[in-house]
Protein backbone atom coordinates (compact mmCIF):
# COMPACT_ATOMS: atom_id res chain seq x y z
CA UNK A 1 0.00 0.00 0.00
CA UNK A 2 2.90 2.32 0.83
CA UNK A 3 4.36 1.63 -2.56
CA UNK A 4 1.11 2.69 -4.20
CA UNK A 5 1.08 6.00 -2.37
CA UNK A 6 4.70 6.65 -3.32
CA UNK A 7 3.99 6.04 -6.98
CA UNK A 8 0.70 7.94 -7.10
CA UNK A 9 2.15 11.50 -7.30
CA UNK A 10 4.40 10.42 -10.17
CA UNK A 11 1.31 9.07 -11.99
CA UNK A 12 -0.40 12.43 -11.54
CA UNK A 13 2.70 14.30 -12.76
CA UNK A 14 2.92 12.10 -15.86
CA UNK A 15 -0.79 12.61 -16.59
CA UNK A 16 -0.33 16.38 -16.24
CA UNK A 17 2.64 16.35 -18.62
CA UNK A 18 0.68 14.23 -21.09
CA UNK A 19 -2.09 16.83 -21.11
CA UNK A 20 0.52 19.53 -21.71
CA UNK A 21 2.19 17.63 -24.59
CA UNK A 22 -1.22 16.89 -26.13
CA UNK A 23 -2.27 20.54 -25.94
CA UNK A 24 1.00 21.79 -27.43
CA UNK A 25 0.99 19.28 -30.31
CA UNK A 26 -2.58 20.13 -31.24
CA UNK A 27 -1.88 23.89 -31.08
CA UNK A 28 0.65 23.40 -33.88
CA UNK A 29 -2.08 22.05 -36.18
CA UNK A 30 -2.67 24.65 -38.86
CA UNK A 31 -6.25 25.70 -39.43
CA UNK A 32 -8.78 27.89 -37.67
CA UNK A 33 -11.46 25.94 -35.77
CA UNK A 34 -14.01 28.68 -36.47
CA UNK A 35 -13.36 28.39 -40.19
CA UNK A 36 -13.61 24.59 -39.97
CA UNK A 37 -17.07 24.88 -38.39
CA UNK A 38 -18.46 27.64 -40.60
CA UNK A 39 -16.69 26.81 -43.87
CA UNK A 40 -14.49 28.95 -46.12
CA UNK A 41 -17.44 31.09 -47.33
CA UNK A 42 -18.28 32.39 -43.86
CA UNK A 43 -18.38 36.18 -43.37
CA UNK A 44 -15.55 37.61 -41.23
CA UNK A 45 -17.95 38.92 -38.52
CA UNK A 46 -19.44 35.46 -38.00
CA UNK A 47 -15.93 33.98 -37.75
CA UNK A 48 -14.90 36.60 -35.20
CA UNK A 49 -18.06 35.94 -33.15
CA UNK A 50 -17.49 32.22 -33.12
CA UNK A 51 -13.80 32.64 -32.24
CA UNK A 52 -14.83 34.75 -29.24
CA UNK A 53 -17.48 32.18 -28.32
CA UNK A 54 -14.89 29.35 -28.48
CA UNK A 55 -12.47 31.41 -26.43
CA UNK A 56 -9.80 31.38 -29.15
CA UNK A 57 -8.92 35.04 -28.58
CA UNK A 58 -7.58 34.27 -25.11
CA UNK A 59 -3.88 33.66 -24.46
CA UNK A 60 -2.77 30.02 -24.84
CA UNK A 61 -2.04 29.35 -21.13
CA UNK A 62 -5.61 30.43 -20.30
CA UNK A 63 -7.01 28.23 -23.07
CA UNK A 64 -5.00 25.33 -21.69
CA UNK A 65 -6.24 25.94 -18.15
CA UNK A 66 -9.88 26.06 -19.16
CA UNK A 67 -9.45 22.90 -21.26
CA UNK A 68 -7.75 21.17 -18.34
CA UNK A 69 -10.46 22.11 -15.84
CA UNK A 70 -13.02 20.80 -18.33
CA UNK A 71 -11.07 17.54 -18.67
CA UNK A 72 -10.96 17.13 -14.89
CA UNK A 73 -14.77 17.38 -14.87
CA UNK A 74 -14.96 14.77 -17.65
CA UNK A 75 -15.68 17.35 -20.36
CA UNK A 76 -13.32 16.81 -23.31
CA UNK A 77 -14.94 19.50 -25.46
CA UNK A 78 -17.23 19.29 -28.49
CA UNK A 79 -16.25 17.80 -31.84
CA UNK A 80 -16.18 20.42 -34.61
CA UNK A 81 -17.40 18.00 -37.27
CA UNK A 82 -19.85 15.86 -35.33
CA UNK A 83 -21.16 18.71 -33.17
CA UNK A 84 -21.35 16.28 -30.21
CA UNK A 85 -19.31 15.93 -27.02
CA UNK A 86 -15.93 14.25 -27.60
CA UNK A 87 -16.44 12.09 -24.49
CA UNK A 88 -19.71 10.71 -25.90
CA UNK A 89 -18.10 9.94 -29.26
CA UNK A 90 -15.27 8.07 -27.52
CA UNK A 91 -17.69 6.19 -25.24
CA UNK A 92 -19.70 5.01 -28.27
CA UNK A 93 -16.65 3.58 -29.99
CA UNK A 94 -14.76 2.31 -26.98
CA UNK A 95 -16.44 -1.14 -26.78
CA UNK A 96 -15.12 -2.04 -30.26
CA UNK A 97 -11.55 -1.03 -29.48
CA UNK A 98 -11.54 -2.51 -25.99
CA UNK A 99 -12.96 -5.80 -27.30
CA UNK A 100 -10.26 -5.85 -29.95
CA UNK A 101 -7.42 -4.95 -27.58
CA UNK A 102 -8.37 -7.21 -24.67
CA UNK A 103 -9.20 -10.22 -26.86
CA UNK A 104 -5.93 -9.78 -28.80
CA UNK A 105 -4.01 -9.58 -25.55
CA UNK A 106 -5.82 -12.66 -24.19
CA UNK A 107 -5.01 -14.59 -27.36
CA UNK A 108 -1.38 -13.50 -27.08
CA UNK A 109 -1.11 -14.61 -23.44
CA UNK A 110 -2.91 -17.91 -24.05
CA UNK A 111 -0.48 -18.68 -26.88
CA UNK A 112 2.69 -17.17 -25.47
CA UNK A 113 2.79 -18.54 -21.90
CA UNK A 114 2.45 -22.26 -22.77
CA UNK A 115 4.70 -21.87 -25.83
CA UNK A 116 7.34 -19.99 -23.85
CA UNK A 117 7.28 -22.59 -21.07
CA UNK A 118 7.49 -25.49 -23.52
CA UNK A 119 10.34 -23.82 -25.41
CA UNK A 120 12.29 -23.25 -22.19
CA UNK A 121 11.74 -26.78 -20.85
CA UNK A 122 12.70 -28.23 -24.24
CA UNK A 123 15.62 -25.90 -25.00
CA UNK A 124 17.36 -26.49 -28.37
CA UNK A 125 14.53 -28.73 -29.59
CA UNK A 126 12.61 -28.21 -32.84
CA UNK A 127 9.77 -26.75 -30.77
CA UNK A 128 12.14 -24.26 -29.17
CA UNK A 129 13.44 -23.08 -32.54
CA UNK A 130 9.87 -22.92 -33.84
CA UNK A 131 8.90 -20.58 -30.98
CA UNK A 132 11.95 -18.38 -31.61
CA UNK A 133 11.10 -18.23 -35.30
CA UNK A 134 7.50 -17.27 -34.47
CA UNK A 135 8.84 -14.55 -32.18
CA UNK A 136 11.08 -13.08 -34.89
CA UNK A 137 8.19 -13.23 -37.38
CA UNK A 138 5.97 -11.48 -34.85
CA UNK A 139 8.48 -8.66 -34.54
CA UNK A 140 9.01 -8.29 -38.28
CA UNK A 141 5.55 -8.72 -39.83
CA UNK A 142 3.48 -5.53 -39.76
CA UNK A 143 0.13 -6.35 -38.14
CA UNK A 144 -1.79 -4.66 -40.95
CA UNK A 145 -0.05 -6.92 -43.45
CA UNK A 146 -1.01 -9.99 -41.41
CA UNK A 147 -4.55 -8.59 -41.54
CA UNK A 148 -4.41 -8.21 -45.32
CA UNK A 149 -3.09 -11.76 -45.73
CA UNK A 150 -5.86 -13.09 -43.46
CA UNK A 151 -8.47 -11.29 -45.57
CA UNK A 152 -6.89 -12.75 -48.70
CA UNK A 153 -7.12 -16.24 -47.24
CA UNK A 154 -10.23 -16.40 -45.06
CA UNK A 155 -12.47 -13.82 -46.71
CA UNK A 156 -11.55 -13.71 -50.40
CA UNK A 157 -10.31 -17.27 -51.09
CA UNK A 158 -12.27 -19.45 -48.67
CA UNK A 159 -15.12 -17.05 -47.84
CA UNK A 160 -15.29 -18.23 -44.22
CA UNK A 161 -15.27 -14.82 -42.58
CA UNK A 162 -16.44 -11.31 -43.47
CA UNK A 163 -13.60 -9.15 -44.86
CA UNK A 164 -14.59 -6.18 -42.71
CA UNK A 165 -17.32 -4.43 -40.74
CA UNK A 166 -18.55 -4.95 -37.19
CA UNK A 167 -21.61 -6.47 -35.55
CA UNK A 168 -22.21 -5.26 -31.96
CA UNK A 169 -22.05 -7.93 -29.23
CA UNK A 170 -25.61 -7.08 -28.15
CA UNK A 171 -26.97 -7.84 -31.63
CA UNK A 172 -25.37 -11.22 -32.16
CA UNK A 173 -22.43 -12.45 -30.09
CA UNK A 174 -21.53 -15.05 -32.72
CA UNK A 175 -21.46 -12.54 -35.57
CA UNK A 176 -19.54 -10.08 -33.37
CA UNK A 177 -16.90 -12.73 -32.77
CA UNK A 178 -16.82 -13.62 -36.47
CA UNK A 179 -16.25 -9.98 -37.38
CA UNK A 180 -13.42 -9.76 -34.82
CA UNK A 181 -11.60 -13.07 -35.44
CA UNK A 182 -9.23 -11.76 -38.12
CA UNK A 183 -8.52 -8.40 -36.43
CA UNK A 184 -7.75 -10.24 -33.17
CA UNK A 185 -5.37 -12.62 -34.95
CA UNK A 186 -3.66 -9.77 -36.84
CA UNK A 187 -3.12 -7.76 -33.68
CA UNK A 188 -2.53 -10.62 -31.24
CA UNK A 189 -0.10 -12.84 -33.15
CA UNK A 190 2.82 -10.37 -33.22
CA UNK A 191 2.34 -9.72 -29.48
CA UNK A 192 2.25 -13.49 -28.86
CA UNK A 193 5.64 -13.80 -30.56
CA UNK A 194 7.22 -11.07 -28.45
CA UNK A 195 5.71 -12.44 -25.22
CA UNK A 196 6.68 -16.06 -25.93
CA UNK A 197 10.30 -14.99 -26.40
CA UNK A 198 10.26 -13.18 -23.08
CA UNK A 199 8.53 -16.01 -21.18
CA UNK A 200 11.13 -18.41 -22.60
CA UNK A 201 14.06 -16.18 -21.62
CA UNK A 202 12.83 -15.52 -18.07
CA UNK A 203 12.00 -19.21 -17.58
CA UNK A 204 15.53 -20.18 -18.65
CA UNK A 205 17.01 -17.65 -16.27
CA UNK A 206 14.89 -18.90 -13.36
CA UNK A 207 15.61 -22.55 -14.17
CA UNK A 208 19.34 -21.91 -13.83
CA UNK A 209 19.07 -20.57 -10.27
CA UNK A 210 20.42 -22.30 -7.18
CA UNK A 211 17.10 -22.84 -5.43
CA UNK A 212 15.89 -24.79 -8.45
CA UNK A 213 18.89 -27.08 -8.15
CA UNK A 214 18.02 -27.55 -4.49
CA UNK A 215 14.42 -28.35 -5.39
CA UNK A 216 15.61 -30.94 -7.90
CA UNK A 217 17.97 -32.42 -5.31
CA UNK A 218 15.05 -32.69 -2.90
CA UNK A 219 13.40 -34.89 -5.50
CA UNK A 220 10.59 -32.59 -6.65
CA UNK A 221 9.15 -33.43 -10.06
CA UNK A 222 9.79 -31.06 -12.98
CA UNK A 223 6.12 -30.07 -13.02
CA UNK A 224 6.20 -29.21 -9.32
CA UNK A 225 9.38 -27.19 -9.83
CA UNK A 226 7.93 -25.26 -12.74
CA UNK A 227 4.61 -24.55 -11.05
CA UNK A 228 5.87 -23.83 -7.53
CA UNK A 229 9.25 -22.22 -8.05
CA UNK A 230 9.80 -21.02 -11.58
CA UNK A 231 6.58 -19.72 -13.02
CA UNK A 232 5.78 -17.02 -10.52
CA UNK A 233 9.21 -15.39 -10.74
CA UNK A 234 9.37 -15.84 -14.49
CA UNK A 235 6.04 -14.09 -14.91
CA UNK A 236 7.19 -10.77 -13.40
CA UNK A 237 8.97 -9.45 -16.51
CA UNK A 238 6.10 -10.83 -18.60
CA UNK A 239 3.58 -8.75 -16.67
CA UNK A 240 5.69 -5.61 -17.22
CA UNK A 241 5.75 -6.28 -20.92
CA UNK A 242 1.99 -6.92 -20.92
CA UNK A 243 1.40 -3.38 -19.72
CA UNK A 244 3.69 -1.98 -22.38
CA UNK A 245 2.11 -4.18 -25.04
CA UNK A 246 -1.35 -2.83 -24.22
CA UNK A 247 -0.12 0.56 -25.40
CA UNK A 248 1.16 -1.09 -28.56
CA UNK A 249 -2.20 -2.82 -29.00
CA UNK A 250 -4.17 0.41 -28.62
CA UNK A 251 -1.85 2.09 -31.14
CA UNK A 252 -1.96 -0.91 -33.45
CA UNK A 253 -5.74 -0.98 -33.33
CA UNK A 254 -5.76 2.39 -35.13
CA UNK A 255 -4.30 0.68 -38.19
CA UNK A 256 -6.16 -2.62 -37.77
CA UNK A 257 -9.53 -0.86 -37.41
CA UNK A 258 -8.78 0.83 -40.72
CA UNK A 259 -7.87 -2.48 -42.42
CA UNK A 260 -11.08 -4.17 -41.23
CA UNK A 261 -13.38 -1.11 -41.31
CA UNK A 262 -14.15 -1.45 -37.57
CA UNK A 263 -15.96 1.57 -36.07
CA UNK A 264 -13.64 1.94 -33.05
CA UNK A 265 -11.65 4.68 -31.36
CA UNK A 266 -8.76 4.21 -33.83
CA UNK A 267 -10.91 5.10 -36.82
CA UNK A 268 -12.19 8.10 -34.89
CA UNK A 269 -8.56 9.24 -34.52
CA UNK A 270 -8.07 9.05 -38.28
CA UNK A 271 -11.37 10.84 -38.90
CA UNK A 272 -10.29 13.61 -36.52
CA UNK A 273 -6.85 13.96 -38.16
CA UNK A 274 -8.18 13.92 -41.72
CA UNK A 275 -10.86 16.49 -40.87
CA UNK A 276 -8.68 18.70 -38.66
CA UNK A 277 -11.19 18.30 -35.85
CA UNK A 278 -8.95 19.82 -33.17
CA UNK A 279 -11.01 19.21 -30.00
CA UNK A 280 -11.59 15.63 -31.11
CA UNK A 281 -7.85 15.04 -31.80
CA UNK A 282 -6.96 16.61 -28.46
CA UNK A 283 -9.53 14.58 -26.52
CA UNK A 284 -8.65 11.30 -28.21
CA UNK A 285 -4.88 11.61 -27.85
CA UNK A 286 -5.24 12.58 -24.19
CA UNK A 287 -7.71 9.79 -23.52
CA UNK A 288 -5.59 7.04 -25.10
CA UNK A 289 -2.33 8.18 -23.50
CA UNK A 290 -3.99 8.54 -20.08
CA UNK A 291 -5.50 5.07 -20.46
CA UNK A 292 -2.07 3.58 -21.26
CA UNK A 293 -0.39 5.33 -18.32
CA UNK A 294 -3.11 4.28 -15.91
CA UNK A 295 -2.95 0.67 -17.07
CA UNK A 296 0.84 0.65 -16.65
CA UNK A 297 0.39 2.05 -13.16
CA UNK A 298 -2.00 -0.80 -12.35
CA UNK A 299 0.50 -3.26 -13.81
CA UNK A 300 3.14 -1.83 -11.48
CA UNK A 301 0.74 -2.45 -8.63
CA UNK A 302 0.34 -6.04 -9.76
CA UNK A 303 4.06 -6.56 -9.08
CA UNK A 304 3.60 -6.13 -5.38
CA UNK A 305 1.27 -9.09 -5.49
CA UNK A 306 3.56 -11.14 -7.72
CA UNK A 307 6.79 -10.21 -5.99
CA UNK A 308 6.47 -9.23 -2.33
CA UNK A 309 10.13 -8.12 -2.36
CA UNK A 310 9.15 -4.99 -4.26
CA UNK A 311 8.17 -2.53 -1.59
CA UNK A 312 8.68 1.08 -0.69
CA UNK A 313 12.02 0.41 0.98
CA UNK A 314 13.50 -1.68 -1.79
CA UNK A 315 12.37 0.70 -4.48
CA UNK A 316 13.98 3.62 -2.76
CA UNK A 317 17.07 4.88 -4.51
CA UNK A 318 16.68 2.63 -7.54
CA UNK B 1 43.52 -12.77 -27.50
CA UNK B 2 40.90 -10.08 -27.20
CA UNK B 3 40.41 -10.02 -30.94
CA UNK B 4 40.02 -13.79 -30.98
CA UNK B 5 37.39 -13.69 -28.26
CA UNK B 6 35.51 -11.00 -30.08
CA UNK B 7 35.43 -12.92 -33.33
CA UNK B 8 33.93 -15.92 -31.62
CA UNK B 9 30.89 -13.82 -30.81
CA UNK B 10 30.25 -12.75 -34.37
CA UNK B 11 27.03 -14.77 -34.30
CA UNK B 12 25.03 -16.01 -37.29
CA UNK B 13 22.46 -13.37 -36.28
CA UNK B 14 24.98 -10.56 -36.71
CA UNK B 15 26.19 -11.89 -40.05
CA UNK B 16 22.68 -12.67 -41.31
CA UNK B 17 21.34 -9.29 -40.22
CA UNK B 18 24.35 -7.52 -41.72
CA UNK B 19 23.93 -9.31 -45.06
CA UNK B 20 20.19 -8.52 -45.26
CA UNK B 21 20.75 -4.86 -44.36
CA UNK B 22 23.60 -4.54 -46.85
CA UNK B 23 21.53 -6.21 -49.57
CA UNK B 24 18.65 -3.82 -48.87
CA UNK B 25 21.03 -0.86 -49.08
CA UNK B 26 22.22 -2.10 -52.50
CA UNK B 27 18.62 -2.61 -53.66
CA UNK B 28 17.77 0.90 -52.43
CA UNK B 29 20.66 2.37 -54.41
CA UNK B 30 19.75 0.40 -57.53
CA UNK B 31 16.12 1.38 -56.96
CA UNK B 32 16.91 5.01 -57.64
CA UNK B 33 18.35 4.46 -61.12
CA UNK B 34 18.52 0.83 -62.23
CA UNK B 35 15.00 -0.64 -61.88
CA UNK B 36 13.79 -2.98 -64.66
CA UNK B 37 10.96 -0.50 -65.40
CA UNK B 38 10.14 3.07 -64.40
CA UNK B 39 8.45 2.61 -60.96
CA UNK B 40 5.88 5.34 -61.73
CA UNK B 41 5.27 4.63 -65.44
CA UNK B 42 1.69 3.48 -66.06
CA UNK B 43 0.75 0.97 -68.74
CA UNK B 44 -2.99 0.40 -68.65
CA UNK B 45 -2.76 -2.38 -71.28
CA UNK B 46 -0.58 -4.37 -68.88
CA UNK B 47 -2.64 -3.78 -65.70
CA UNK B 48 -2.93 -6.49 -63.02
CA UNK B 49 -0.56 -8.88 -64.79
CA UNK B 50 0.41 -11.85 -62.60
CA UNK B 51 4.12 -12.44 -61.89
CA UNK B 52 5.86 -13.65 -65.06
CA UNK B 53 8.88 -13.19 -67.31
CA UNK B 54 8.06 -9.60 -68.32
CA UNK B 55 7.21 -8.51 -64.77
CA UNK B 56 8.81 -10.76 -62.12
CA UNK B 57 6.48 -9.51 -59.35
CA UNK B 58 3.55 -8.72 -61.70
CA UNK B 59 1.93 -5.32 -62.28
CA UNK B 60 -0.53 -3.20 -60.28
CA UNK B 61 -3.90 -1.64 -61.15
CA UNK B 62 -2.20 1.00 -63.32
CA UNK B 63 0.12 -1.51 -65.03
CA UNK B 64 3.16 -0.32 -63.02
CA UNK B 65 5.90 -2.89 -62.50
CA UNK B 66 5.72 -4.08 -58.87
CA UNK B 67 9.36 -5.23 -58.70
CA UNK B 68 10.51 -1.74 -59.72
CA UNK B 69 8.16 -0.18 -57.18
CA UNK B 70 9.34 -2.48 -54.40
CA UNK B 71 12.95 -1.56 -55.31
CA UNK B 72 12.04 2.14 -55.29
CA UNK B 73 10.31 1.65 -51.95
CA UNK B 74 13.54 0.35 -50.41
CA UNK B 75 15.12 3.79 -50.79
CA UNK B 76 12.12 5.45 -49.16
CA UNK B 77 12.06 2.96 -46.27
CA UNK B 78 15.78 3.24 -45.58
CA UNK B 79 15.77 7.04 -45.85
CA UNK B 80 12.99 7.16 -43.24
CA UNK B 81 15.05 4.86 -41.03
CA UNK B 82 18.19 6.98 -41.37
CA UNK B 83 16.49 10.32 -40.73
CA UNK B 84 14.16 9.10 -37.96
CA UNK B 85 16.92 7.29 -36.09
CA UNK B 86 19.20 10.30 -36.67
CA UNK B 87 16.65 12.64 -35.08
CA UNK B 88 15.93 10.21 -32.24
CA UNK B 89 19.59 9.54 -31.57
CA UNK B 90 20.68 13.18 -31.88
CA UNK B 91 17.84 14.60 -29.79
CA UNK B 92 17.92 11.77 -27.28
CA UNK B 93 21.69 11.93 -26.78
CA UNK B 94 21.64 15.68 -26.15
CA UNK B 95 18.70 15.48 -23.72
CA UNK B 96 19.97 12.33 -22.01
CA UNK B 97 23.53 13.66 -21.67
CA UNK B 98 22.34 16.95 -20.20
CA UNK B 99 19.97 15.18 -17.81
CA UNK B 100 22.57 12.64 -16.74
CA UNK B 101 25.58 14.96 -16.55
CA UNK B 102 23.98 17.89 -14.79
CA UNK B 103 21.14 16.08 -13.02
CA UNK B 104 19.27 18.30 -10.58
CA UNK B 105 15.95 19.92 -11.34
CA UNK B 106 16.72 20.37 -15.04
CA UNK B 107 17.62 16.71 -15.43
CA UNK B 108 14.55 15.62 -13.52
CA UNK B 109 12.24 17.87 -15.58
CA UNK B 110 13.73 16.65 -18.86
CA UNK B 111 13.35 13.00 -17.91
CA UNK B 112 9.76 13.46 -16.69
CA UNK B 113 8.99 15.04 -20.07
CA UNK B 114 10.58 12.05 -21.78
CA UNK B 115 8.45 9.73 -19.61
CA UNK B 116 5.35 11.61 -20.71
CA UNK B 117 6.33 11.28 -24.39
CA UNK B 118 7.11 7.61 -23.81
CA UNK B 119 3.61 7.10 -22.44
CA UNK B 120 2.00 7.77 -25.82
CA UNK B 121 1.63 4.70 -28.02
CA UNK B 122 4.33 5.33 -30.67
CA UNK B 123 2.02 5.21 -33.64
CA UNK B 124 -0.52 7.52 -31.96
CA UNK B 125 2.14 10.14 -31.25
CA UNK B 126 3.44 9.83 -34.82
CA UNK B 127 -0.12 10.22 -36.17
CA UNK B 128 -0.68 13.27 -33.97
CA UNK B 129 2.59 14.89 -35.09
CA UNK B 130 1.89 14.13 -38.76
CA UNK B 131 -1.62 15.44 -38.20
CA UNK B 132 -0.12 18.67 -36.89
CA UNK B 133 2.49 19.06 -39.63
CA UNK B 134 0.46 17.64 -42.52
CA UNK B 135 0.90 14.31 -44.30
CA UNK B 136 4.03 13.59 -46.32
CA UNK B 137 7.31 11.75 -46.52
CA UNK B 138 9.41 14.38 -44.70
CA UNK B 139 6.89 14.96 -41.94
CA UNK B 140 6.54 11.22 -41.38
CA UNK B 141 10.34 10.98 -40.90
CA UNK B 142 10.22 13.88 -38.46
CA UNK B 143 7.27 12.41 -36.54
CA UNK B 144 8.91 8.99 -36.21
CA UNK B 145 12.13 10.71 -35.16
CA UNK B 146 10.35 12.61 -32.37
CA UNK B 147 8.78 9.36 -31.18
CA UNK B 148 12.28 7.85 -30.95
CA UNK B 149 13.80 10.61 -28.81
CA UNK B 150 12.70 9.36 -25.33
CA UNK B 151 14.20 5.86 -25.61
CA UNK B 152 17.60 7.25 -26.68
CA UNK B 153 17.42 9.91 -23.96
CA UNK B 154 16.84 7.24 -21.29
CA UNK B 155 19.68 5.06 -22.57
CA UNK B 156 22.09 7.98 -22.82
CA UNK B 157 21.23 9.18 -19.32
CA UNK B 158 21.73 5.70 -17.88
CA UNK B 159 25.10 5.37 -19.65
CA UNK B 160 26.22 8.80 -18.52
CA UNK B 161 25.29 8.03 -14.91
CA UNK B 162 27.16 4.73 -15.06
CA UNK B 163 30.29 6.06 -16.77
CA UNK B 164 30.47 9.14 -14.55
CA UNK B 165 31.33 6.92 -11.58
CA UNK B 166 34.40 5.56 -13.37
CA UNK B 167 37.86 6.55 -12.22
CA UNK B 168 39.01 7.93 -15.56
CA UNK B 169 36.19 10.48 -15.57
CA UNK B 170 37.16 11.65 -12.10
CA UNK B 171 40.77 11.79 -13.27
CA UNK B 172 39.83 13.88 -16.29
CA UNK B 173 37.90 16.22 -14.02
CA UNK B 174 40.83 16.43 -11.59
CA UNK B 175 43.22 17.54 -14.32
CA UNK B 176 40.78 20.31 -15.24
CA UNK B 177 38.89 18.83 -18.21
CA UNK B 178 35.88 20.92 -19.25
CA UNK B 179 32.36 19.42 -19.19
CA UNK B 180 32.19 19.33 -22.99
CA UNK B 181 35.60 17.67 -23.20
CA UNK B 182 34.66 15.00 -20.64
CA UNK B 183 31.35 14.35 -22.41
CA UNK B 184 32.96 14.15 -25.85
CA UNK B 185 36.11 12.22 -25.03
CA UNK B 186 35.06 9.93 -22.19
CA UNK B 187 31.36 9.62 -21.59
CA UNK B 188 29.91 9.40 -25.10
CA UNK B 189 32.42 6.84 -26.49
CA UNK B 190 32.01 4.56 -23.46
CA UNK B 191 28.23 4.69 -23.45
CA UNK B 192 27.89 4.06 -27.17
CA UNK B 193 27.26 0.29 -27.21
CA UNK B 194 23.64 0.25 -25.97
CA UNK B 195 22.84 3.20 -28.24
CA UNK B 196 24.17 1.31 -31.25
CA UNK B 197 22.00 -1.71 -30.45
CA UNK B 198 18.95 0.50 -29.90
CA UNK B 199 19.64 2.35 -33.17
CA UNK B 200 19.39 -0.92 -35.07
CA UNK B 201 16.13 -1.89 -33.35
CA UNK B 202 14.72 1.64 -33.81
CA UNK B 203 15.61 1.46 -37.49
CA UNK B 204 13.35 -1.59 -37.77
CA UNK B 205 10.47 0.04 -35.87
CA UNK B 206 10.86 3.24 -37.93
CA UNK B 207 10.37 1.24 -41.13
CA UNK B 208 7.26 -0.40 -39.64
CA UNK B 209 5.95 2.97 -38.47
CA UNK B 210 6.46 4.59 -41.89
CA UNK B 211 4.66 1.67 -43.53
CA UNK B 212 1.75 2.09 -41.09
CA UNK B 213 1.57 5.86 -41.61
CA UNK B 214 1.68 5.47 -45.38
CA UNK B 215 -0.95 2.73 -45.19
CA UNK B 216 -3.18 5.23 -43.36
CA UNK B 217 -2.51 7.85 -46.05
CA UNK B 218 -0.49 10.05 -43.67
CA UNK B 219 3.05 9.16 -44.80
CA UNK B 220 4.65 9.06 -48.23
CA UNK B 221 2.23 10.33 -50.87
CA UNK B 222 1.62 8.85 -54.35
CA UNK B 223 3.07 8.38 -56.90
CA UNK B 224 6.19 7.72 -54.75
CA UNK B 225 6.37 3.96 -54.18
CA UNK B 226 6.15 3.49 -50.40
CA UNK B 227 5.64 -0.12 -49.27
CA UNK B 228 2.85 0.84 -46.88
CA UNK B 229 1.03 2.87 -49.53
CA UNK B 230 1.37 -0.01 -52.00
CA UNK B 231 -0.34 -2.30 -49.50
CA UNK B 232 -3.13 0.23 -49.00
CA UNK B 233 -3.71 0.43 -52.76
CA UNK B 234 -3.55 -3.37 -52.97
CA UNK B 235 -6.49 -3.65 -50.54
CA UNK B 236 -8.97 -2.70 -53.31
CA UNK B 237 -7.56 -4.95 -56.03
CA UNK B 238 -6.23 -7.96 -54.21
CA UNK B 239 -9.20 -10.17 -55.08
CA UNK B 240 -7.98 -9.94 -58.68
CA UNK B 241 -4.27 -9.56 -57.96
CA UNK B 242 -3.16 -11.12 -54.68
CA UNK B 243 0.48 -10.49 -55.64
CA UNK B 244 -0.18 -6.79 -55.10
CA UNK B 245 -0.49 -7.49 -51.38
CA UNK B 246 2.33 -10.03 -51.12
CA UNK B 247 5.57 -8.45 -52.34
CA UNK B 248 5.55 -5.07 -50.54
CA UNK B 249 4.71 -6.87 -47.29
CA UNK B 250 7.54 -9.35 -47.81
CA UNK B 251 9.92 -6.46 -48.44
CA UNK B 252 8.91 -4.80 -45.15
CA UNK B 253 9.19 -8.06 -43.21
CA UNK B 254 12.61 -8.92 -44.65
CA UNK B 255 14.07 -5.48 -43.98
CA UNK B 256 12.70 -5.34 -40.43
CA UNK B 257 13.98 -8.87 -39.81
CA UNK B 258 17.44 -7.81 -41.04
CA UNK B 259 17.64 -4.85 -38.66
CA UNK B 260 16.29 -6.90 -35.73
CA UNK B 261 18.89 -9.62 -36.37
CA UNK B 262 21.59 -6.97 -36.60
CA UNK B 263 20.44 -5.44 -33.30
CA UNK B 264 20.34 -8.84 -31.51
CA UNK B 265 23.72 -9.78 -32.98
CA UNK B 266 25.26 -6.46 -31.95
CA UNK B 267 23.87 -6.85 -28.44
CA UNK B 268 25.61 -10.23 -28.05
CA UNK B 269 28.79 -8.97 -29.70
CA UNK B 270 29.08 -5.83 -27.58
CA UNK B 271 27.96 -7.42 -24.32
CA UNK B 272 30.95 -7.10 -21.97
CA UNK B 273 29.87 -10.26 -20.12
CA UNK B 274 30.92 -12.31 -23.15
Amino acid sequence: MNYLWRRFPSLLLTLFLISLVTFVVVQVVPGDPAQIILGTEAPPEALADLRAQLGLHRPLPLQYLSWLTGVLRGDLGVSLRHGRPVATLIAERLPVTLSLATLSLSLAVLLAVPLGILAATHQHSALDYGVLLLAQAGLALPSFWIGILLILLFALSWRWLPSGGYVPWGESPLEALRSLVMPILALGLPVAGVLARLVRASMLEELSRDHIRTARAKGLSETQIIVRHVLRNALIPTVTLLGLQLGFLLGGSIVIEQVFALPGVGRLVLFAINNRDLPLIQGLVLFIAALVVTINFLVDMAYTWLDPRISLENKHGS
Amino acid sequence: MVAERRWRHVSPLLVGGGVIVLAMAVVAMLGSFATPHDPTAMDIAARLQPPGAAHLFGTDQYGRDILSRVMGGAGIALSVGVVAVGIGLGGGMIIGAVAGFYGGLLGEALMRLMDALFAFPAILLAIAVVGALGPGHLNAMLAIGVVNVPVFARLTRASVLAVQQEGYVEAARAVGGTDLHILQRHIVPNGLAPLLVQASVSFATAILAEASLSYLGLGTQPPLPSWGKMLEEARLFMDRGPWLAIFPGLAIALTVLGFNFLGDGLRDYLDPRH
